[in-house]
């Protein structure tokens, strides 16, 4: 055989490359993981240590901006900046060097969510960053020119790195132009940027709630605020492990138990946001990966457990994994779920399913009685997360059984517009079906049957 | 009580001159996005006004008036304008549906205005996302509702619950109520951006390469207030012409201004047309002078809308 073809090139184009990292990630994960970033270095400035539910780090300093019109994104921070070192070496490069002992509990563990976003997000790019060097100021800037730079396959795969002008205050600014179609085309819904901001509040929410200042489009965003209720009846559960994962210890803590009382109306057509937001959530070094997860991921329908019901709605459980090494953490790449293989996962998920297992067999109860179980419900009062006192297993009202009365199901459809017609003329035109029909109920029986 | 056992539609001012705008706009669109062919489809009652309009004014000759009511649909066709206006029976979602499913317009664009008078609920929505996710390339959809503050519930924040049960996340849990309160009209012009903010964001998650683009947002008043919203739905390649028609300094279709149109006698009505055209703004002392008098507003809005003002006289045997 000819010796120049004894060897099958296996390099990889940059298109190629292009193309399999932005494939399987989401425009608003991408923007997440240019937050992450931020996150991580203002992290770092307050010495990188874990970010537990007992945690008080203050992050009032710092501000991340993200404008997003028609035809540019941009993001601007102020915490710290990337030094030179770490864009010549780090963050630039695809893929991450091994764990270095740097890594303070941070949220970016792969090296890729810079690069991935701004293919994902245009054409045009410029990362700037200032930072502080031995007292001193230091700028400098990277400018890709997405097009240009795949044009060449041939290694090394570098950005050129060109002085620049210091920024306000020490920081990252990215800019991003030339949008790619599916960018533009986002970016111009409104109901994108309502979902962006949705998605912001509740998997930041831990660092909002440390006083982290996270602006979009100029307005301030405010943590989604996680109570559970509390009362004599009703304990939250709020427990705390060790475990190991790839060498390295991993925090675990897990929060659980009532967010609202379950519905009255397991109807499917009648959309909730109860059910919306129940179900397990999951952060990695304090960011939300996973987010009211009601699929086998979180234990629900696996191993003979049962699958989510709307009954099960007014649930949220919490389970946070910090690790000084991101790498010991089952996160997957896109951040937005988890690696259920793995060990420490699957031993955590083990703890949650008994915690699910507590409520389930509280809304089976409740029907015995869900007269009394609602005015206990209704009795609970809302308490932050943070606030819930160490506890083992959630605590739920025993439900004694009463003599059953006979009772009827009444079941009919009529048209929504009628019955939400009704619905505005008994005084609440956002009133449940239920309540329409009881309400409906009630009057014809007062009218045809009168006083019991 | 079927509209149009309520009200002549041609005897109302302010419907009369929002209506002349609405065809205006779409004149505009077709003749700048070179529309060929295209259908109207709207709810001519008895009345057929609109579509009156849109075969002089837009030279449509394709027409079809949907009627749901058993008597209203009989008196329709024998009220039915033009040969080339069919009048289909049925809800306005079933039609469309089968326009859609039919060979003869599927693959023309659409004109279609859905002028309820009804306030706007899970039906009049469901139309909305039907015609935004299935109208084809270029069509042009608008619809009208009551916007009338009580038909959505009391007190504000009630009331901003059910416009976000109408139209999803377009609108935040956290919005202040204030907007939600019908001072100065805040409430019709909050539903209104609901509306089109709604169409855009469902565009662009039903994968219309175009996106739709808003080109009607109106408000009048001839008892209740009335809102009417609407967009493009232009083809990729037409997206760029669509954006830059309807931000033209001279679009004047999306307003804020109330359209609430004073009623005039034909002498009166003669008399300022002799003013007019005037860049300067007529004063309410000009109009003394001419002898007799009017408010400030109604002589602002006359001046805004004179080109489309109605005039009504009976006729007696």
């Amino acid at each position: 055989m000819d010796e120049v073809k004894s060897h099958a090139h296996a390099y990889p184009t940059k298109k190629f490359f292009v193309r399999m990292i932005t494939r399987d990630i989401d425009l608003k994960d991408c923007i997440l993981d240019l937050i992450d970033n931020s996150v991580d270095n203002a992290w770092a400035e307050k010495g990188g240590h874990i970010m537990s539910l007992r945690d008080t780090t203050d992050l009032s300093d710092f501000e991340i901006h993200i404008n997003i019109t028609n035809d540019c994104f941009s993001i601007r921070d102020n915490c710290g900046g990337m030094t030179l070192d770490s864009a010549v070496d780090h963050a630039f490069n695809f893929g991450r060097k091994e764990f270095s002992p740097n890594d303070n509990y941070s949220i970016g563990v792969y090296g890729i969510g810079m690069k991935r976003a701004v293919f994902k997000i245009g054409r045009e790019a410029e990362v700037r960053s200032t930072y502080d060097e031995g007292g001193e100021r230091s700028s400098f800037k990277v400018p890709i020119n997405v097009d240009e730079w795949v044009h060449d396959d041939a290694p090394p795969w570098d950005f050129d790195i060109e002085e620049s002008s210091d920024l306000g205050e020490n920081g990252v600014e990215i800019v991003i132009q030339e949008l790619t179609e599916e960018a533009e085309s986002e970016f111009s819904s409104p109901e994108f940027l309502a979902d962006l901001r949705w998605v912001i509040e509740r998997d930041y929410t831990l660092h909002l709630h440390k006083g982290l200042n996270i602006f979009l489009n100029g307005k301030r965003l405010t943590g989604w605020r996680v109570e559970l209720r509390q009362s004599e009846n009703f304990r939250p559960m709020r427990a705390e492990y060790n475990d190991i994962s790839r060498d390295n210890e991993v925090v675990v803590e897990m929060v659980g138990g009532m967010v609202a009382p379950p519905p009255e109306s397991v109807d499917p057509d009648e959309d909730s946001k109860g059910d919306r937001l129940s179900g397990w959530y999951v952060a990695c070094n304090g960011r939300i990966v996973l987010a009211a997860d009601k699929t086998e991921t979180t234990g629900w329908g696996a191993e003979g457990f049962p699958s989510w019901h709307k009954q099960y709605s007014g649930f949220i459980g919490i389970v946070l994994f910090s690790a000084q090494n991101a790498a010991a953490l089952p996160l997957t790449t896109t951040k937005r779920n988890v690696n259920s293989s793995a060990d420490l996962y699957r031993r955590a998920r083990a703890r949650m399913q008994e915690v699910s297992r507590a409520w389930i067999d509280y809304t089976n109860q409740r029907k015995r009685d869900t007269e009394s179980a609602r005015h206990n419900e209704e009795a609970s009062r809302a308490v932050s997360i943070y606030d819930i006192a160490p506890r083992e297993q959630v605590q739920l009202p025993e439900i004694e059984k009463k003599p059953v009365v006979p009772m009827a199901n009444v079941s009919y459809s009529v048209p929504k517009t009628k019955l939400k017609k009704l619905a505005r003329e008994m005084g609440n035109v956002t009133m449940s079906y239920r309540d329409v029909g009881q309400k409906s109920f009630e009057y014809a029986y007062e009218d045809y049957v009168g006083e019991d | 009580m079927p509209s149009f056992e309520k009200v002549n539609y041609s005897l109302r001012p302010s419907k009369s001159i929002q209506r002349g705008l609405v065809f205006e706009g779409l004149r505009a669109i077709k003749e700048r996005l070179a529309l060929a062919d295209p259908v109207y489809i709207g709810l001519g009652s008895v009345w057929f006004s609109d579509f009156l309009m849109a075969h002089s004014a837009l030279d449509v000759w394709d027409m079809v008036s949907i009627e749901s009511d058993e008597i209203g649909f009989e008196r329709a066709k024998f009220n039915c304008p033009f040969a080339t206006v069919k009048v289909k029976k049925g809800e306005a979602g079933v039609v469309i549906q089968d326009l859609k499913n039919g060979a003869e317009y599927s693959q023309r664009p659409w004109m279609v205005w859905l002028d309820y008078d009804s306030e706007l609920d899970e039906s009049v929505c469901q139309d909305l996302a039907y015609l935004n996710r299935n109208a084809p390339e270029n069509s042009v959809i608008i619809f009208t509702f009551n916007a009338h503050e009580g038909n959505y519930g009391k007190p504000a924040a009630q009331r901003r619950s059910r416009v976000i049960e109408l139209l999803g996340r377009v609108v935040s849990e956290d919005e202040p109520p204030a907007s939600f309160k019908n001072k100065y009209g805040a409430f019709e012009k909050r539903l209104a951006k609901a509306v089109i903010d709604h169409m855009i964001s469902d565009a662009v998650k039903c994968g219309r390469e175009g996106g739709a683009v808003p080109a009607f947002n109106l408000r009048y008043k001839d008892g209740s207030p009335m809102v009417t919203v609407g967009g493009i739905l232009p083809s990729k390649q037409n997206r760029a012409a669509a954006e830059e028609l309807v931000k033209s300094e001279h679009w004047d279709y999306i307003s804020e201004a109330l359209i609430a149109a004073p009623n005039l006698t034909l002498l009166e009505v003669a008399h300022l047309q002799k003013l007019l055209p005037s860049s300067a703004p007529i004063t309410r002392q000009e109009v003394q002078t001419l002898g007799f008098d009017l408010s400030d507003e109604q002589v602002q809005s006359f001046q805004k809308y004179y080109k489309y003002f109605p005039l009504f006289a009976q006729i007696s045997a």
